[in-house]
């Protein structure tokens, strides 16, 4: 029961604030494939998309980090009806499809997804990998020029053996290098290694990131048959899918995206992951109340210690100076109802000498 | 809550109160001013005859550490920094209980218990006395109880001043004291538990408190309705009220061995403040439910064989001007049901 409120002045007393804070996340090819041993995989019995923990799953303390998952366009190449799952593979590129980038407009086409900024059909990516991260990684979105890749190139045995690390290289905080569709924000992943440099779309941008939604579309060039890879004709064991499906002789990347059933592919795709990084962003919108103890005021207490037998413990004789030291600042609406509470983490002391001005932030 | 990490720089640990959230959930949180508390502070820690001379006067003191904020409403500001307009205050007012029995309407806490009975007289026993009779015959002093609603029989006194003999206790020191520094309170808030008290009954302007040499202490107090019944901000269940106050007149009167005969009438030692005087209305038909999940039943109170049932509560009341408050502790209670 407080006995003295201050009036909190909205135009001298109260302000708004924004804050984008960064956290950079890491994340190393071990913890997605191999330290848990797969129990930090949870696969689903419709078989459309995988998530990947940061523990083994059935533990309460395991965070889902993100999910994998395949898909075709019906115009690809790779589809087909004698496909394992080759519906749902459909299925799932349109549904990324028509979120983030949304239809045509004409015969109610969904946009395909391609590999650089201009959605102009040229450098569509037919066959994409899909990692959508959770939101307690991305926060609000991952933050423009952080997104980093690093992929195994080599051969399933050998896989990290050879790499390529996958970059939003031209977008910037400030929006360059980036263009806006109905799924927010997107940039191009180009192959930081590529002697083409980073300019060079469609030749040497293997995906894009979306940032708000927290999606990165990977196509499935980035170990095509047609770049001189050792192990290009080994992009998954073909000895162990976790979809079944068992063609039991090395796949390619098409091979296995056609024929394996999409938890297999993403668990031939997890196992080439060899680190992932970028930042996120988080916006957080504060208002600062400056509570604000003039020297006149706020010097006595109603503490019962604050006397002994009527006469102030911390005064000799009345000409000495009242103190009083403060805790807590309570913040209250007009009915005096206390709706936030602040407390100093060691006690301020307060004198007619002195004048304070506490700043205290709520986070929104 | 555990304790802030005071090793290094001061931060602040801000929360918001459960009424704070719901607040925001009905957009309507607006924030439109602030209180300091210091609820952790014990002033008994401040040495002024500290060795080390003034700079350690309050050491231990800024050495307290400071609890986690707290997001009930209730457990964070219990008392608090205040604002008078003088800086030279040597003395507050403390608020006191009066105990004295010079006059028969002048309720006592019981000592054995520690509390206030107030009596449910709405109930009787099989022979039709009604609770506070038979509490008196039980072994219950009638001294001990207030009757509820009664507005003629016994009542709360209570009494500010400065509580301290240093001081003379005469129309002069509380002029210095007391009315010429602001701090006379013309009323009093009482915050009281709206699921056993009704309301409240307070003296009326004219009530007078006051002795004179030659016809000792007069204590006259009508009790009628407080006024300004509103629920209380700060204590969830509590209503809140504002009863009168009325300038105390008792003063030093020199007895026949030249002793100070004030003191044997008033509960503060030196100059006197205001006084007030309370009753209280229990709810209406309180039920038993609430005896039996809040308070305790079919007890054998005075160990004589009578059984009652009761509740405890407390009352808060405290000074508008000066903010001394005081807890009364109430039993509420009446006759077991049979």
């Amino acid at each position: 029961m407080p006995v003295s409120y201050e009036p909190l002045n909205v135009n001298t007393d109260v302000t708004n604030t924004k804050t984008i804070l960064h956290e950079v996340i890491p994340l190393t090819g071990t913890i997605v494939s191999g330290t848990y041993s797969d129990e930090n995989i949870k696969n689903y019995t419709h078989g459309m998309f995988q998530s990947v923990y940061d523990y083994p799953y059935l533990s309460s303390s395991a965070n889902h980090i993100f999910d994998i998952s395949v898909g075709y366009d019906e115009s690809s190449t790779l589809s087909a009806s004698t496909n394992v799952q080759n519906n749902k593979k459909i299925n799932m590129y349109n549904q990324f499809a028509q979120v983030l980038l949304g239809y045509t407009g004409s015969n109610n086409t969904v946009r395909l997804f391609e590999d650089d900024l201009l959605l102009d059909n040229v450098g569509t990516m037919q066959d994409v990998f899909v990692v959508s991260f959770s939101r307690l990684l991305t926060k609000d979105q991952i933050k423009k020029g952080t997104f980093s890749l690093e992929l195994g190139r080599g051969a399933w045995a050998t896989a990290h053996s050879t790499t390529i690390t996958l970059q939003d290289l031209k977008a910037s905080t400030s929006g360059d290098g980036t263009l806006s569709t109905i799924g927010g924000d997107y940039g191009v992943l180009f192959d930081s290694t590529s002697s083409e440099g980073n300019n060079a779309a469609n030749t040497s941008s293997y995906g894009v990131v979306f940032y708000q939604a927290g999606i990165a579309i990977l196509s499935s060039s980035i170990w095509d048959t047609a770049i001189t890879l050792p192990g290009y004709n080994q992009f998954s064991s073909g000895s162990y899918l976790s979809g079944g499906a068992g063609n039991m002789t090395p796949l390619a990347c098409s091979a296995s995206i056609a024929t394996s059933s999409i938890s297999g592919t993403c668990d031939a795709l997890r196992h080439r992951i060899t680190n992932l990084t970028f930042n996120n962003s988080t916006e957080i919108n504060s208002t600062i109340y400056f509570c604000r103890l003039p020297v006149n005021k706020f010097n006595y207490s109603t503490n019962p210690t604050y006397t002994s037998g009527s006469k102030i413990r911390v005064k000799n004789n009345a000409s000495d100076l009242p103190v009083a030291y403060a805790s807590t600042v309570g913040l209250y609406n007009a009915q005096n109802e206390l709706l936030a509470v602040a407390k100093l983490s060691e006690p301020l002391k307060k004198t007619p000498q002195n004048e304070l001005t506490i700043r205290v932030r709520l986070d929104y | 809550m555990a304790f802030l990490d005071n090793s290094g720089d001061i931060i602040l640990d801000a929360v918001l109160t459960d009424t704070g959230r719901r607040r925001m959930a009905k957009g309507n949180f607006r924030i439109s001013k602030f209180a300091i508390g210091d609820d952790e502070i014990d002033y008994g820690l401040y040495n002024k005859e500290h060795p080390s001379g003034s700079a350690y006067y309050d050491l231990e003191i800024l050495q307290t550490p400071v609890l986690e904020a707290f997001t009930q409403m209730n457990a964070n500001i219990n008392y608090g920094l205040t604002s008078y307009a003088r800086q030279d205050l040597l003395y507050i007012p403390a608020i006191e209980l009066n105990q004295k029995t010079f006059n028969s309407r002048i309720v006592i806490k019981s000592a054995a218990k520690n509390v206030i009975y107030l009596a449910d007289d709405s109930k009787t026993n099989a022979a039709g006395s009604v609770t506070s009779k038979v509490m008196s015959t039980a072994g219950g002093s009638e001294t001990n109880i207030l009757k509820g609603s009664d507005t003629s029989g016994r009542f709360v006194l209570i009494e500010t001043g400065i509580n301290s003999s240093e001081l003379a206790s005469d129309p002069s020191g509380q002029s210095a004291y007391i009315t010429s520094v602001g701090l006379a309170d013309n009323s009093f808030l009482v915050r009281y538990d709206n699921r056993f008290i009704g309301s409240v009954i307070g003296p009326s302007p004219s009530s007078v408190f006051a002795n004179s040499s030659a016809n000792g202490a007069t204590l006259e107090v009508s009790l009628v309705a407080a006024q300004n019944t509103r629920r209380s901000r700060e204590l969830s269940n509590y209503n809140e009220s504002t009863v009168n106050a009325s300038l105390s007149r008792v003063y030093a009167q020199s007895g026949v061995d030249s002793a100070d005969t004030s003191t044997n009438y008033s509960a503060i030692a030196g100059p006197r403040g205001v006084f007030t005087a309370l009753n209280f209305n229990i709810v209406s038909n309180l039920p038993q439910s609430d005896y039996t999940k809040y308070g305790t039943t079919s007890n054998d109170l005075f160990a004589d064989g009578t059984l009652f049932d009761f509740i405890d509560t407390t009352i808060y009341v405290q000074g508008v001007a000066t903010n001394a408050t005081i807890q009364l502790p109430i039993r509420i209670i009446k006759l077991a049901q049979t």
